[in-house]
Order: structure tokens, then sequence, then C-alpha cells
């Protein structure tokens, strides 16, 4: 219910949403949680395994019950806590895990089985038949436990990822945050300060507490107004630090339009940072834990900090006569400020011996709560003290067993906190983050002046390190509440007490595991799921351990935690996937033709990032065999138009020039005159091949090397390795042109007359044979032309620079068209290629050597190279070694398929008799048959030889004959023609 | 006779304009990559003043104007502008990458906030001062940013990637534009 006078909501401002179809009213600044308590609402979700009634026991992003999914359809988003999803007009909400509904759940059924279905009641009952697990058991169990579920619809929301860079980010806007981003700000820091709530002030605008005689939520505003007029301190409100990584890097993650009604197409959801900080403060305050006594789950049985919050910032008393059970003061708190707002308080019991109150309300110290009653909502607990036991009317319990520093980041680089006996809680390890200092309570520091304290201190130490001067001298007046706490972790009887609402785990369930010798924590958790799925165990994680440490034994030090891993809140994948969904997935290059061949209907493939055409259908085709054949036939008798700028192209350029492509190349380039083109073969230091290519001489000291589209990268990486590290002293330099230069290739009988219609002096084959290169005009501008085929016909490359790509493409084609000739695309190509035995790396795949291709000779005896001596290892060199070969089809079956593997003719087709594969395949209509590439042991030797290619996978068995890898003009009449 | 027709390498993907941020495509430009001979920095810086009036920049700077400038571009320098002078050859190699690199003018209040989206450096102007050039990703593009006034940065990408590097400043720039 609703209290007058309290919270910092706007209670000018009524908003309607929706929960499971019901419309409710709350205020700007509600969150659902809130709303819902305001009208009464007890039950909101059902737990994961006996489906029992859960209301919420939180006020933050550690709730394990309320779970919700909010919006519809594309847009809904699964296990949202509503205790902290911001209330907005037409807001839509249902809760999760139940059928029919929340509060008639057939599943609970399951609760009155819980003896059977405790800890690793999986691993225990599902063991048999094995064939049951995958088709019954585990869609059944998935089924049953659940949580939130996606909409199987693409995610049609927008995300961001974003950097941010600064001198000290400060993690949390409690009062340490505050006054140490004042402190770091004043004295000109660059300061980020990350607040997961939509308001900043931490616990201040849950409490009472007077800051200089003020109350601490309208501190927090003077604060907040001052560090706004500053402007090297950016705020970050609904931003959660998920993560710590290496090098002052923190992920985070800022819910953007969670909040919003209408956020339209392009307002991201969510936005993941990646903060990279040189200093940083972790203020992340701390996380009350509750104590394990008998149905201690039921509805209205809260956090006494939550209750709290719920008072002071939302003005929401979560019932009407509230009862108080602590083992600390703070919780006393509650308490009063209950009993200033007019609300009934039924009890105060706290364990401890020798605690007192001064609040008139009934007090019962040395005690405990040992049962409570109420399946929909709590309405009474039993009170049990020196062994008497009285029943009390109550529909809210506020709980305290104490606080949890937050220091889950300081864990992230594998920190393990260390156990404060003080104040029964683990505690950062100093120095465990590089560069980071933890304040406040998440130090384990339980008030407000020692939060202060501790931020002035450690901002100061930065200020100073970093050669600046703190302003700020005095710290504000706080009001003090002695934390004064002593154990009290569970409580016996009966009746089931839980310990992670999250996931059912209970007292018992960690005693089990015990029993059956999971003792480690990490196994406890494991066994139990205790500190799993969305809240990780953010409120049960300690009393789990002390409760295994009791089981055991053994100390809580000793025992331990389990590894606290990021996110410190979940992370929606599509934030962290941002930019690698649809068409941000990878660059995308395109040459300059892209548009002329999508205009002639040409599919395009992708070759690495670059798109290049398959093929040019025409009129009538309706396969791309057809279209294919058409084109090879084109080359092969008139000619073709191929874009082949995707192709690597370095400049290299100085007197040493030659020094290095001797180097890099296993054959001679320092006797390539000027003029000329040479093909080169390029290995790795292991004597495999890297990548082959031609180099041009194109003038003195001066050449241009061309790399495969695939090895573009890797040759200029190796170029750069060799220069930098192997050969610094020479003196050259060589500089990418891939896309300074687009390239068509132009190959076919007629190609010189093609070639001539475009050159501003027409070239012959006397004047300009094969492997020749020169500088170029092309109708007036300035371009390249190089000799060179890779069809096998007589071709020729021509080169000019990029903005003049397409003009030069469209005017090649339409000009071709005219003598019979036309465009042609990757698949013409690759047929071409492989008649003429031309390797791509499709077979220096990189397992391959100069030997394996029969170009051993390649590797030139007169001088070094890189690869040489590794090249000629015995290993490399054995005959039996898969070589290159070339296949035709022989029997009845005619096809060839790559991938396949290779057999001798009578051998079983299994691994062990395995003698090769297929690399490359095509029908060549030039010979009217199947033919591909591949590797076979000893294949060299074998030529004539008839073998077997099975390809298992298609079930393909084709009887082959090993032929000539040059299968189309073997000894190159028409390329040199 | 027939003549071949020049086309930008951000042809019909800019200008483009959300809020006050605009995008435009800079194509008048001659580029040239200049790499200084062994020994010869020195003499290349003062030749290269001669010729078109700027010393080579320092590593993470550009010098010169608008119009005739030198960025350092890691291992080696851009020359952006003028026709380089033929000259400079006995002290550099001088490779002509004029249709190589696509440049994309930002200008407008939102750019630190877009390139914030897009790449791993400090764009903000306190650090990345009038003047500064990086050579950083931006997703998943290698680019050179160059910061020619406060509110304005040119982006050099991959000629073939223009397409790419519009569609996520554009995204960017959209998705930031829509926040408040």
């Amino acid at each position: 219910m609703r209290v007058a006078g309290k919270g910092l909501i706007n209670r000018e401002k009524t908003l309607n949403f929706k929960f499971d179809g019901r419309s409710y009213k709350g205020f700007e600044g509600d969150t659902v949680a809130s709303a819902l308590l305001a009208s009464g609402e007890k039950v909101f979700g059902r737990s994961f395994k006996y489906h029992r009634p859960r209301g919420v026991l939180t006020a933050g992003s550690e709730e394990p019950n309320a779970l919700i999914t909010v919006g519809q359809g594309a847009f809904q988003d699964p296990n949202v806590r509503a205790t902290t999803q911001e209330i907005f007009e037409g807001l839509i909400t249902r809760s999760q895990n139940n059928w029919p509904n929340l509060q008639y759940d057939i599943l609970s059924v399951n609760d009155l089985f819980s003896n059977f279905l405790g800890a690793g009641f999986y691993y225990k009952t599902f063991m048999w038949p094995k064939s049951f697990w995958e088709k019954i058991y585990e869609p059944f169990i998935r089924r049953a436990a659940g949580l939130g579920a996606l909409s199987g619809l693409h995610n049609s929301d927008t995300y961001e990822k974003a950097y941010a860079f600064c001198d000290l980010l400060i993690i949390g806007g409690g009062p340490s945050g505050l006054m140490a981003a004042k402190i770091a700000a004043e004295a000109g820091l660059d300061v980020i300060l990350a607040e997961q709530e939509p308001i900043f002030g931490g616990r201040l605008n849950s409490e009472t507490e007077k800051v200089d005689g003020i109350l601490g939520s309208d501190w927090v505003a003077k604060i907040i107004e001052e560090l706004k007029e500053l402007d090297n301190v950016r705020l970050f409100l609904r931003t959660t630090v998920t993560g710590v990584y290496d090098q002052g890097t923190f992920a985070a993650v800022e819910r953007v339009g969670h909040h919003l009604p209408d956020r339209g197409n392009d307002r991201p959801l969510e936005c993941f940072w990646r903060f990279v900080a040189k200093n940083s403060i972790l203020a992340a305050g701390a996380i009350e834990r509750a104590i394990a006594f008998p149905n201690n789950d039921r509805p209205g049985i809260m956090a006494a900090s939550a209750v709290r919050t719920y008072l002071n910032r939302f003005g929401v008393s979560p019932g009407r006569s509230i009862a108080l059970f602590c083992n600390n003061n703070t919780a006393h708190n509650t308490a009063k400020d209950l009993l200033e707002s007019g609300i009934n308080i039924a009890a105060i019991i706290d364990s401890r011996e020798d605690s007192k109150t001064d609040l008139d309300v009934p007090f019962y110290n040395g005690a405990e709560v040992s049962n409570t009653f109420g399946r929909q909502g709590l309405n009474s607990i039993i009170v049990k003290k020196n062994n008497t036991e009285s029943k009390i009317e109550v529909d809210c319990l506020a709980v305290s067993g104490g606080w949890n520093p937050t220091l889950h980041l300081t864990c992230h680089m594998n920190g393990r906190p260390t156990w404060d006996e003080k104040i029964l809680s683990f505690v950062p390890e100093n120095g465990v983050i590089p560069n980071m200092a933890v304040v406040g309570a998440a130090n384990g520091l339980m008030d407000t002046h020692s939060c202060f304290a501790s931020a002035q201190k450690e901002v100061g130490l930065i200020i100073k390190a970093s050669g600046k001067t703190a302003k700020t001298k005095r710290l504000p007046k706080t009001e003090i509440t002695k934390y004064e706490i002593s154990p009290k972790w569970s409580v016996d009887g009966k009746g089931r007490a839980w310990l992670d609402y999250q996931n059912d785990v209970t007292v018992k369930d960690i005693q089990q595991s015990v029993q059956e010798n999971f003792k480690s924590v990490e196994h406890m958790k494991r066994y139990t799921t205790q500190g799993m799925a969305i809240d990780q165990g953010k409120n049960s994680n300690v009393a789990s351990l002390a409760i295994l440490a009791d089981a055991t034994g053994r100390g809580i030090p000793e025992t331990g935690t389990t590894t606290f891993r990021p996110p410190f809140v979940p992370v929606s994948i599509a934030a962290m996937g941002k930019n690698a969904q649809g068409i941000g997935f990878a660059p995308q290059r395109y040459t300059t033709s892209h548009v002329a061949s999508v205009d002639r209907g040409a599919p395009m493939v992708e070759a690495g990032l670059w798109y290049r055409p398959s093929y040019f259908p025409e009129v009538g085709e309706t396969n791309w065999r057809q279209s294919c054949d058409r084109e090879i036939e084109m080359v092969r008798t008139n000619v073709g138009v191929c874009d082949v700028s995707t192709l690597g192209k370095i400049d290299i350029q100085g007197p040493d020039a030659h020094r290095l492509l001797d180097f890099v190349y296993t054959n001679m380039f320092s006797t390539l005159k000027v003029g000329k083109v040479r093909y080169g073969l390029m290995l790795r230091e292991d004597g495999h091949v890297m990548d082959d290519g031609t180099t041009a001489h194109l003038a003195e000291n001066h050449y241009v090397m061309t790399t495969t589209t695939a090895a573009a990268g890797q040759v200029m990486r190796h170029l750069d390795f060799v220069h930098q590290c192997l050969h610094p002293e020479w003196d050259l330099g060589f500089i990418s042109v891939t896309e300074q230069w687009a390239q068509f290739s132009i190959a076919g009988p007629k190609s010189q007359e093609l070639i001539n219609a475009v050159l501003d002096k027409p070239i012959s084959s006397e004047t300009f044979p094969f492997m020749s290169c020169a500088s170029v005009g092309i109708l007036g501008e300035a371009g390249r032309l190089f000799r060179i085929s890779f069809s096998g016909e007589h071709g020729y490359e021509i080169a000019v620079p990029a903005r003049f790509g397409e003009s030069l493409f469209r005017l090649l084609v339409s000009r071709a068209e005219e003598i019979g000739g036309g465009p042609y695309g990757m698949e013409a190509l690759n047929i071409l290629r492989i008649e003429k035995g031309f390797i791509t790396h499709a077979e220096i795949h990189g397992r391959i050597t100069a030997f394996d291709l029969g170009m051993q000779r390649m590797i030139s005896e007169k001088k070094d190279c890189i690869g040489k001596t590794s090249a000629s290892r015995p290993g490399l060199l054995d005959s039996e070694r898969e070589q290159l070969i070339a296949l035709k089809p022989v029997g009845s079956v005619k096809q060839i398929v790559a991938g396949a593997h290779l057999f001798d003719l009578n051998d079983e087709p299994v691994r062990e008799n395995d003698r090769g594969y297929v690399t490359s395949v095509g029908f060549s209509p030039t010979f009217g048959h199947f033919i591909g590439l591949g590797f076979f042991k000893g294949g060299q030797a074998r030529l004539g030889e008839q073998i077997k290619m099975v390809d298992h996978l298609r079930g393909i068995e084709t009887e082959c004959e090993i032929v000539n890898t040059v299968s189309f003009d073997p000894k190159g009449d028409r390329l040199r023609d | 006779m027939i003549k071949l027709l020049p086309k930008t390498a951000a042809a019909g993907l800019t200008p483009i304009k959300i809020s006050n941020t605009t995008i435009i495509e800079i194509d008048t430009l001659t580029l040239t990559s200049i790499s200084a001979n062994k020994g010869k920095s020195e003499k290349l810086s003062e030749h290269l003043k001669k010729s078109h009036g700027m010393s080579l920049p320092h590593s993470g700077r550009a010098s010169g104007r608008e119009g005739a400038r030198a960025l350092w571009f890691g291992q080696h320098t851009l020359l952006v502008g003028p026709k380089c002078d033929e000259k400079l050859n006995k002290f550099a190699i001088l490779t002509d990458q004029s249709d190589a690199w696509v440049i994309l003018r930002m200008s407008g209040d939102l750019i630190e906030d877009v390139l914030m989206r897009l790449s791993p450096v400090d764009v903000r102007l306190k650090t990345f001062k009038v003047g500064s050039v990086v050579r950083t990703g931006l997703l998943h593009v290698n680019v050179t940013l160059h910061r020619i006034g406060a509110n304005t940065i040119d982006v050099y990408g991959f000629r073939s990637m223009a397409k790419t590097l519009c569609h996520e400043l554009t995204q960017a720039l959209s998705s930031v534009a829509a926040r408040d």
C-alpha cells in the first residue's frame, strides 16, 4: 500500500501498465515491483523447481524471485527483475514459470514430491534407460523447470557497443561513489561515474539518515547538481559494470531503452560499454542476506533493507502489520522508519541475546522465527524464545542476516576474498585488481561516515599519484548506526529452510551434498545448483557456505567462496553481439565492376570479404551450368572479360627490391628484365607453400607483385616481417596498391583485338609477347598491361586507377560482345584453370610443399630463400607423399566431387586405405566430362592408372583415371600464341 | 574519342545527414604515399616543405593545411591534396594512392559519440586534438582518423569498403541521434 508523504516518486504522474493481463497503476519513478506491492500484490512468480509461489525479496538487481517477462512478440525480454524494471505508460509484463496461471500452477505438484526432488535428483533419477535422456527426460525437465523464454522470432531491437576512456572509473553512485566522484572531479581528474539504478544515491535514497543536516536523498541531489556543472565527469545512470578485464578494461551494460514506452526504431535497448580507466574505485555497496529458517520463502518475507527501500524511495509499505527478524542493528531502522510512517510493527525478533531497542514495539531478543504460514502470502509466523513458541499474525516479515560486501568484481582476475570475523562477511583482498581501490560498504564499512572517509582516502591517493591536488577536505556530517552483528545463519525446525530462492536450494540440500561427499564449495554448487542462474547467488552464497562449513566441520575461511565470474548481472547476447548481426557481421568489399555485374543479373559469391560474380546469365539460361559452359566456350573460342581486382597487388620499389623478391620467392627474380613478368612460388619458414602469383618488373627497381585474393594480407605481413625483422638493412619500400588499381583479365583467341580497342597504342604478339608488362595509355588514362593468363588462352590483364574501373569494365564487355565475347564469372574461371592444372588455395591449403605440386625444381639451386632448408627435409621429399594429380572419370559413374577421398581400385574404401582426396572439380565442356584436381600418395608415378573416388557423405563412388594435371593444351601453345 | 568516366569511391552513398551531423565524401584530392629512402628522412622533410609547404609530420599528427596536408600513415606519409612533386623521388618512394582510399568527412556535434561506438580509441577533443591522426579500427574495417577541426574528423578507409563504412557510420549515427 502507498504511504503518504514518502518516496522519491513523482505522484503527479500516474502511469498505467499490465502484469499478467491485468491493469495496474503506478507513479513515475516506480519499478514494477514497487507498483505491484503498492497495489497489494504478493505473488510475483513461481520458483524454479517446486513451483512455489514467490514474492519479491529485494529491491535491486540481486532479486531471485520476482523475474518477469517484459514486452511481447519479437520484443519480449525474459527474466527481467521486477525490482529493476521501471514502469512506463503501456508497459506489458507477465510472470514466468507457471501454467495455467500464477495463482494456480499445475506443476506446483512438484512441491508435494519435494522429498524425491532434492539435490542431485537429476543425476540419480534419469540414469536409465540411457536412450530416454535426450528424447524424453531432458525435454520434459526443460519444460517443467524453466525461467522465461525467448520469443523465437528475429530480435528486432537495436543495440549499441561503445568505448569510453577516463582517468578514474567509479563503480557505484552511492554515498562512497559520489564522495569519490566529487573529490576526484574537483581535483581535475577525468571521471566516469557508473550507477546501475535510474537515480544516483544508493542506500541514501532508501534511508532516512541525514547528511550534513539534510535528508540523504537531498544531499545526493545537491552533489549531482555540482557534478553536472563540471565537464570532466561523465555520469552514467542505469549502467552496471559487469566485468573486469586486463589493462584497466571494464565491461558495462547501459540500459538505454528498457524504461521508455516508444523508443522508435533507432534508439538502442542496451549499450555494451568498454570502459578503459587508468584507475578505478569500486563503491558497489553491499547486499543484505537472509536467514534460513523453516518456510522462509513465503510471499511477504523480504530483506529488511528492501522494506526500507520500498518505504523511503517508493512510498510503499509491503504490509500492514510487519515483523522484523534480524541479527544486527541496521535492521532496526526498518522498524523505526515504518513506525514513523504509522505502519504497525508486530514484533522485532533479534537473535542476539544482548540486543535492545528504544522503540515501543514487542521485542524478542535471543529469539528466532521457527516457522511461517500462508501459501499465497504470509499470514503468521512462529517466534521461538527459550523453547517457548508464540504465533504472531503478520503479512510481512523483514529479515536481515547481515550484509555481504558487493566484491564480485574484485574476483574477476582470480582474486579471492578474505573472511572478516568482525562483520561476518568476506571482504576484498587489497590489490587483486591492478589500480583498483575498494571503498565503503563494498570494503565492509557499514556506516556512512566510514564510507565517506574511505572514499576520501583512496581517491586522495589517486589524485596525488596523478600529480593533482584534492580540494575537498571536509567530510559531511553523518549519523552513525553501529552494525554489531552476531552469527545467525539458520534456524532448526520442521519445514524446508531456503537458501537459494531462485534455484530452490535448501539447508537440507547442502547437508545432503556433504553426506554424498560433495564437500568442496565448488562441488556443492554444482551438485545443488546453489548460486547459479540469473542472480548468481548474490543473496545466498555466504549463507550457503556457512551451512556447508558447519556441515563439514570446517570454518568459513577454509571453505571459501565459489568463483565470481563476469558478468555481474545478465547481459543480452544481442548487446555483446552488436555489429556481428546481419550486414554488420563482416565488411563487404566491392570491386569497381560490382554494380555493372549485378546489373547483368550475376549472382555474387563471397571470396574472402570480396564479392565476385559467379556467372553472367543470359536470356533463356535457367541453370548456372548453362551459363558456365557457355562462358568457358566463349573464352576458349572467342574472348572473355573478368574482374581480377581482388588479387593482392603490392608495389615494391628500391635498389634492394630484387633481393627481397629473391628471398621470398623460391625462384630467381633478380634476373627478370624490365618489362617482363614471372610466376613465383612463395614458401613459409616451414617449407610449405604459402602463396603463388606473378611479379612484374615495371621499371628499374620497381616491381608489382600479385598475390592470390585469399592470401593478400598474409603475404603483406610476410613481406613486412622479412623486411623489418630479417633484412632491415635493405633499402626498399613496399605498399599495397590492391585498392588503387582496378584490373581485368581479358582471355581468349580474340583478346588482342579487344585490348587494342582500348589501348592508345596498339600492341602485337611480337611487340608484346607472353609474360610482358608495360605502363600503357588506356583511352588517355595511365594504366598498366600484363600479358599473363590463368585460363591457358592468349590473355592479358589490364589495370586502370580504380575510379575508371566501372567505366572500363562496361566498355570492355560491350566491345567484347560486339565480337562474340562477353564477361565470365568465377565458375568459368575455375573450370578454365582446372583444365590447365593451375593451382589455387584449394590446393595450396597449408600442408602442401613444392615437391607435392611437382614444382620442386622451382626452388632455385643458385640462391637461398625462405623455406628452402625446411623444404629439403627428407620427410618432405618422400615419394609416398600425397602428390598433385588430375582425375577424369572412366567408369559408369561420371561425377567427381570435391572433398571425396581416393583409394586404390581394389581397396575397401575405409580410413586405413585412404590414399588421398579431391580438392577442385568441375564439369569441363571442353572435354565433355568432369575433371578434378587432388592429391594422391605417390600420385605422380601413377599417371594413367585407375583409382577409386569415394564420397562417403553423399554416397558417390566413381572410378577415375589419373591424368596429366595440364589437361588442356599441355604444351602451352595457345597462351604463347 | 571515347573517354573513361571516373566514379568516386562513395558515389551514391553520401551525403548522409542525421541530426546536425553530416558525412560527405572528399573526392577531389590527389593522394601520394611517401616513404623515405634509407637515411633520407631529413632531406625529404626539407624538400617536402619546399615543394608543398609542410615538413614530415610527427607520429600521430598531420602537417600542412587544407588543400595540402601530410598525414602520418604508419610506415608511410600520405600527401593529401596536391599532385606530388616528382623530384621528391630522389629521397623517397612515391606511390599514387589517389584511388585507394575513400575519404569521408564527418562534421557535427555527434562525431565523437559516433566514433566512440565504432573505434577503440579516445576521440574526445581533449585527447584527440585538432591535427591528430590515428590508425585504428572502425568496427571490422581498418581506418585512419584525422581530426581537422573541433567538430570535423576525416575517416580514411579502403575504397572497396566504402559501402560498409557508410553503413556502419550511418547506423551508429542514427542510434546516437535517437538518444535524448
